[in-house]
């Protein structure tokens, strides 16, 4: 009985895993479509968000505790890219002459 | 059990998630985007790690994943902050925004957003679809209210000290030309005491300081025959001013000077220059007379136009009121031939000349050389930044170079 919970437990978090990734589609829509660079830098921003998610489910599937630190991997980049990204917008003039 | 409730965790974080998605998809700018992606997106994320952490149930991965948690909540707010200042500052579309422009004047703004600046080229237009109709903050005329402010009925004037010979003969000759009760407000401003080195000093002097005004009041007020009621409060001037009826209720300050009296008792490393005579429009909803206390400015009354749709209001309020006597008037900035038809019917109304200056007044910068004569200038809202000085200028100085004149002030 435990054992059958457990397995269905883990086939419907490997289902998570594949409906993870209309959000991923999503806003890879949204970075490819823009309109504007503040808008793909923040779709960049969720990217990272659905990416450390994935990670985390992937660690609970094949319960292997690395891909925990690839989470806290990804969510470290993530979150200096989009401090990099940020500055990068903030000083950008552009044309202006 | 515990496998059920790490599935339930990681259902719901996926939810999240999936919600974040759609905003970022279906919200109509960047900053409503971002708004979705940074809190729906990490409570997601933080959901998932702490249902996978509860399946595993080891020592390693719960310091692990509680430790990204954690980062996560550390950092998301902070990328999120970055992110949307640095995409106000860089002019990204503010499609959706319904109020006003809070940060106008207090963050540098490009005037186009980046990629307009690099490409030159507008945005692809298949994908940027306007924002509905009803999120909308362009305001057209028609659908503004036609109605107008209300008669003038009372005089408020604040009785701050060196400001008082100014202010009392103009509202005493306002209150007078429309029959208005007159009442003289001596407040003492309670957190201009309580920011001082020794609060008790400090308000034994402001006290002084007012009585001091009040006395000038009453010297000043002579024998003539109009009853001014007075009020003395301490307190916060912001709540104490407040008040919202329309063109009822005109609030005569002057272009200086604070509650506190022109007392100065600042804390050590602590320079005291108080901003609230600019943020008292906001609190007094209504016209807000700033006297200049000049006899040698033209005859000319200009109106600010930015593009405000009770600016008309404003304009009929100021005539109907007589509270420069009989001005030519000027309409300066960018204004549509419709906007002009209608300020020259509301001048046509009280017979007095009306005149266009095209000039593209770009938020609160000077005004065009030919009307530096001016002997009043009537704005439709508060200039910004919302500082009596601004690197050393005081904010009149700011409209005119060497203002002397009035300035109205009548927010929506």
């Amino acid at each position: 009985m435990i054992e059958s919970l457990d397995a269905i437990v883990n086939t419907l978090a490997s289902v998570l895993l594949v409906v993870l990734m209309i959000p991923l589609l999503l806003t890879v829509f949204r970075m490819i479509v823009g309109p504007g660079y503040a808008d793909r830098f923040i779709a960049f921003d969720m990217l990272s968000a659905v990416a450390v998610g994935l990670a985390a489910l992937t660690a609970a599937i094949t319960d292997r505790r690395e891909f925990l630190d690839v989470a806290l991997a990804v969510a470290l980049i993530g979150f200096l890219a989009t401090c990099a990204l940020a500055g990068l917008l903030e000083k950008r003039k552009g044309d202006e002459e | 059990m515990t496998a059920l409730l790490a599935l339930i965790f990681k259902i719901v974080g996926v939810g999240f998630l999936f919600v974040a998605a759609i905003g970022v998809i279906r919200f109509t700018d960047s900053f409503q985007r971002m708004h979705a992606a940074t809190k729906a997106g990490t409570l997601g994320a933080s959901l998932v790690i702490l249902g996978s952490i509860i399946s595993q149930n080891t020592p390693g991965a719960t310091t692990m994943g509680l430790l990204t948690i954690v980062f996560l909540l550390l950092t998301v707010p902070v990328a999120g902050h970055m992110l949307g200042r640095a995409a106000y500052i860089s002019g990204a579309g503010m499609a959706g925004l319904r109020g006003p422009d809070e940060l106008e004047g207090i963050l540098e703004r490009q005037k186009a957003s980046l990629e307009d600046r690099v490409d030159g080229r507008a945005i692809n237009p298949r994908f940027s679809r306007p924002a509905p109709e009803k999120y909308l903050r362009v305001p057209s005329v028609e659908d503004e209210p036609q109605e107008r402010l209300r008669d003038l009925e009372e005089v408020r004037l604040a009785i701050i000290e060196d400001t008082v010979d100014t202010v009392v003969p103009r509202a005493l000759a306002i209150a007078a030309s429309n029959d208005a009760h007159l009442s003289a407000y001596t407040l003492i401003d309670k957190r201009a005491i309580e920011a001082t080195r020794d609060p008790r000093i400090a308000r034994a002097d402001i006290r002084a300081r007012a009585m001091r005004a009040m006395a000038e009041l009453e010297s000043l007020k002579g024998d003539s025959s109009a009853k001014i009621e007075l009020t003395y409060d301490e307190g916060d001037p912001e709540k104490l001013l407040a008040c919202r009826d329309e063109g009822k209720t005109l609030l005569v300050l002057p272009r200086d000077g604070w509650f506190h009296h022109g007392s100065d008792h600042p804390r050590p490393g602590m320079s005291w220059d108080p901003d609230g005579l600019l943020r008292l429009p906001a609190v007094h909803r209504g016209p807000v007379l700033y006297v200049g206390g000049s006899k040698q400015v033209g005859n000319l009354v200009v109106v600010r136009d930015l593009g405000e749709p009770h600016l008309f209001k404003a304009l009929d309020w100021s005539l109907r009121s007589s509270v420069w006597g009989d001005p030519r008037i000027v309409i300066s900035g960018k204004t549509s031939r419709e906007r002009l038809g209608r300020f020259r019917l509301i001048a046509a109304r009280y017979n007095r000349p009306c005149e266009h200056e095209d000039s593209a007044l770009e938020g609160d910068i000077v005004l065009p050389q030919g009307l530096h004569h001016a002997q009043a200038i009537l704005l439709g809202r508060e200039p910004r930044p919302l500082r009596t000085r601004w690197y050393g200028q005081p904010w009149y100085d700011r409209l005119i170079p060497n203002y002397r004149g009035d300035v109205l002030i009548v927010c929506a």
